[in-house]
């Protein structure tokens, strides 16, 4: 055996072990650390991300709302729960009859095209042009979408039907205003142990899909005012909503100094929408 | 001693702290990219916000500072406007005249992003209607007391005008007076020359005085408009041209703007408010617009005006004749047996001439929209 390969004493050995697994531990230490207060600010994150896109979502929807005396966008409302004519699209017509409203493609807008069975119409009917005390927005059905052509352009022909006895197309303007709606409604519902916020189409008798969450029971608060800022005693004197979201984050996570025990973290966020349409 | 380099001798102390290094490394930049994410995704939301905020500030600034111009819109035709927002965006609006009281303002919010080519955009509209408010249901009315016993009529069914839009037919009273005015009709061959619905009314909302005539217009606040102050004896009034090519000379206080519309020029969109001071005597001539005297006034010479007449003293008409299509309000009327004036309510007339004095303002209901 040659003097000059020396191999390693156990007492080396345990010292190395033992100074490895305090390195090691104190790495692992820095490094859960690490990992756990990453994941606890991308759960506040998604949580934050979670009830601005909820806010963002019913401010679209809401602030478009309005409506003429008798007839109110909001269906129902309820602290939780709200249906309502969510705008789709709007447009100048350039030729009416009794069956169809023409649009050229490029004077329609919207969030998406019109879909008939799903959507309605709202048609601006002037009446006297004297007068505003005599408009109205007529409530027409959307039987079919069709292409066509307006002059020499591309335009789409929604198929419709006007009462031309009650209101004769003399009254309504050379270019006709018009919208299209669906009945939506927006709730908070329980799927899975958690509450989610969700919407449906209740035109095309959709079952409810989520949109944002999840939130704490009683995690959406709605509450609907009219032109005082009081609770509104019906939809027609509806003005305002104010929203209040209570969101919990989707997985427990550690926080503090000492990281403590795995918690769901909760959040608030608060607006109010006007309706920009009465 | 050991040999450098020897298998049996390498340790494993440097993979292990270079595993554990990327190991941190890996955890770190995680981080980081998340950190980005969220905050490009924050910067996304607040450009989207600015975009619509500039559209909104787009639709405001066009109301609020409408141009004239745009009244002179035909059906269909549009106009386009632009402006600054805050910082780098910007705000494109275009009007459209869908109908004769009728406007479609569309504005687009434009925010560019540094270092891209695409952009943040929102786009809004308002539906706008003018909001002309209609005075004198009645081709004329009078506080103190009618003496004609001249030529002429008066009339309250609104009709069409050559060239004029024509809003549709309104049956209004011919005539319209208080309960104690003095009403004398022996010229014009007695109640026949005055035809309305009904030819004559009394209405006790003309409460003694011209001004409530008007109503809901006031006389100051028309006469607060007046870029004509003409007074004493007028020899006669019309539109004037100058400039290479003719333009309406609108700096002439004698140009009454054009009312044949059947035959536009250059001064038919011209419908100023004049206003007289004290008494005023026109010889003839035509014009367009509001006509407002403080004392008398005397037409003659086949003066032939299209909008609102309102006397605060006595109305005569000499033996040339007027013609008056839209409505006169007069503390007295005076037709001398060889005068003769004719009265032809209009309520497009009326709106057309009141829209300078007037505003367009958005719908009643259901005029703002999200284009996106």
């Amino acid at each position: 055996m040659s003097l000059n390969r020396r191999g390693v004493t156990l007492v080396e050995m345990l010292v190395s072990i033992t100074l490895l697994a305090l390195v090691g531990g104190l790495a692992l230490q820095l490094l859960l650390r690490q990992h756990w207060t990453g994941e606890a600010q991308s759960q506040r994150a998604a949580l934050q991300a979670t009830m601005r896109a909820a806010i963002t979502y019913l401010e679209s929807e809401l602030r478009e709302l309005g409506g003429s005396p008798g007839d109110p966008d909001i269906v129902t409302f309820a602290a939780e729960s709200l249906t309502y004519r969510a705008m789709r699209s709007a447009g100048i017509g350039c030729r009416l009859s009794p069956t169809a409203l023409t649009v050229r493609s490029s004077d329609l807008y919207g969030y998406r095209a019109p879909q008939p069975g799903r959507d309605s119409l709202l048609l601006f009917r002037d009446g006297s042009p004297a007068t505003s005390s005599d408009d109205q927005w007529l409530h027409l059905p959307l039987f079919t979408v069709s292409a066509g052509s307006c002059g020499s352009q591309a335009a789409l022909i929604l198929g419709t039907a006007i009462d031309t006895s009650v209101t004769p197309l003399s009254g309504f303007p050379p270019l006709a205003p018009f919208r299209t709606f669906e009945i939506m409604q927006a709730r908070l519902y329980a799927s899975g142990g958690d509450y989610w916020l969700g919407a449906r189409s209740v035109s095309a008798a959709e079952i409810i899909q989520p949109l944002a969450g999840p939130f704490l029971a009683h995690g959406l608060a709605m509450r609907f005012l009219d032109s005082l800022a009081v609770p509104a005693t019906g939809a027609e004197r509806i003005r305002s909503v104010d929203v209040a979201l209570l969101g919990v984050s989707a997985s427990p996570i550690r926080s503090g100094a000492g990281m403590g025990l795995p918690q769901r973290r909760t959040d608030s966020l608060g607006t109010r929408i006007m309706l920009r349409n009465w | 001693m050991a040999r450098a380099g020897s298998p049996e001798t390498r340790g494993f102390a440097l993979p292990l702290v270079l595993g554990v290094l990327a190991l941190g490394g890996m955890l770190v930049t995680a981080s980081f990219l998340l950190g980005r994410l969220e905050s490009q995704s924050a910067e996304n939301d607040l450009r989207a916000s600015r975009a619509f905020e500039t559209a909104e500030t787009g639709l405001a600034s066009t109301l609020t500072s409408w141009d004239p111009l745009l009244d002179t819109l035909p059906i269909g035709g549009t106009a386009s406007l632009a402006g600054a927002g805050v910082a780098t965006a910007s705000w494109h609006s275009t009007i459209q005249r869908l109908g004769e009281d009728l406007f479609f303002l569309r504005s687009e919010g434009i925010v560019p992003i540094a270092g891209v080519t695409w952009q943040a955009e929102r786009q809004l509209s308002w539906l706008l209607r003018w909001a002309a408010p209609l005075p004198q249901p009645s081709a004329v009315a009078v506080i103190d007391s009618v003496s004609w016993n001249g030529a002429g009529s008066a009339s309250g069914y609104s009709g069409s005008s050559p060239g004029w839009p024509f809003c549709g037919p309104d049956s209004m009273p011919a005539l319209r007076i208080m309960a104690a005015t003095v009403v004398g009709l022996s010229g014009c061959g007695g109640p026949s020359c005055l035809r309305g619905m009904p030819p004559i009314l009394a209405d006790t909302a003309l409460a003694g005085s011209v001004s409530a005539a008007i109503a809901p217009l006031t006389y100051a606040a028309l006469a607060a408009r007046a870029t004509r102050a003409p007074g004493g004896i007028v020899a006669s009034v019309g539109p004037t041209l100058a400039g290479v090519p003719p333009a309406c000379d609108a700096s002439d206080p004698l140009n009454w703007g054009e009312p044949d519309h059947a035959s536009p020029g250059p001064c038919t969109g011209l419908m100023p408010v004049i206003h007289a001071s004290g008494d005023l005597t026109i010889g003839g001539g035509r014009g367009q617009g509001v006509l407002l005297v403080d004392g008398d006034l005397i037409l003659g010479g086949g003066f032939d005006f299209f909008g609102l007449v309102v006397v605060q003293g006595r109305l005569t008409s000499g033996a040339g004749g007027a013609h008056i299509t839209g409505a006169v309000a007069a503390r007295s009327l005076n037709i001398p047996p060889a005068g003769r004036i004719d009265v032809d309510y209009s309520a497009c007339v009326l709106r057309n001439v009141l829209r300078g004095p007037s505003q367009v303002t958005p719908l009643l209901y259901r005029s703002w929209a999200q284009l996106y």
